[in-house]
């Protein structure tokens, strides 16, 4: 019978023996056993990560959106309201109140728009009758609202939630009264 | 026959998670970048358009022909005014831009009647 011996390739070396595998296994074991904690560690850093960047970027989102809204509905509303008026008037001794005069068949009217309590109100009522700010309706919140004569112009400002305030001048179309 | 436990199996589908939410977070963070910017340039119009409408509001007021420049709530403004002059009045036309790299742009008119026409 005929017996083949067969060489080691080059490059290749022995794995050693069964006790030397024995004794290299617990060493070899605890070091894998690190490394997928660390790799556990790091995918749950990673995944606090994202969560408190994407409720950050969430948060800033909607204050953003709030803002524009808020800024932007207050002063087109402002604005619209100014032009189509008949007269406009800013009474001063009341918190820049502003008083917009419109006739209807022969008879006048007062629009009265004003910020109160955390939001621009609108209160519409005959001319002769007093202003009652108590029963006026909410058009939308805001953190704040003011107008003021600034030569032939009104200038108004909104305040949004954030604190932050903008200013926007208006031209009444029959000037103020 | 002693068996040991093998943890290479547990590391290589440990490493494919790993790769798979880094790969996931990479597009969380591309979007969340892009909705950032997005909201930062809806800001910035939203603050152009304040500006550039105010610009038009106190030109209007009291128009008169010419080039203008601005700075209103911080946003630098420009405006034109141009005439059309008649026996009976006269057109204002005012077109008043933001100068940024997204302009936002604003046209009026006002017609101004001639006195005892």
């Amino acid at each position: 019978m005929n017996t083949y011996r067969v060489s080691r390739p080059a490059g290749l070396t022995s794995c050693g023996s069964d006790q030397e595998k024995t004794m290299r296994t617990p060493r070899a074991g605890r070091f894998t056993g690190l490394i997928i904690f660390a790799l556990i560690g790091l995918l749950l850093a990673v995944c606090l990560l994202v969560l408190t960047a994407g409720s950050r970027v969430w948060n800033d989102l909607g204050a953003r959106t709030n803002q524009n809204y808020t800024v932007r509905t207050v002063l087109s509303y402002v604005a619209n309201k100014v032009h189509a008026a008949d007269s406009v008037e800013v009474l001063d001794d009341n918190n820049g109140v502003l008083a917009l005069g419109a006739d209807y068949g022969g008879k006048k009217y007062n629009t009265y728009i004003y910020y109160q309590d955390g939001a621009l109100l609108e209160y519409f009522g005959r001319a002769e009758l007093s202003f009652r700010p108590e029963l006026g309706q909410t058009v939308t919140e805001c953190g704040g609202f003011s107008a003021r004569r600034e030569g032939s112009m009104i200038y108004v400002t909104v305040t949004d939630a954030e604190g932050q305030t903008f200013g926007m001048h208006l031209m009444a179309e029959d000037g103020l009264s | 026959m002693k068996r040991h436990f093998s943890s290479q199996p547990v590391m290589i589908e440990l490493m494919i998670v790993v790769l798979f939410f880094g790969i996931l977070t990479s597009i969380v963070a591309q979007m969340l970048t892009s909705a950032v910017k997005t909201s930062r340039a809806s800001t910035a119009r939203s603050e152009a358009l304040i500006a550039v409408t105010d610009m038009v509001e106190r030109l209007k007021a009291d128009p008169a022909e010419g080039c203008f420049q601005d700075t209103v709530n911080g946003v630098a403004v420009t405006a034109e005014v141009t005439a059309e002059h008649s026996d009976v009045g006269t057109l204002y036309t005012i077109t008043a831009a933001s100068a940024d790299a997204d302009p936002v742009s604003v046209t009026t008119a006002r017609y101004i009647k001639e006195a005892g026409s």
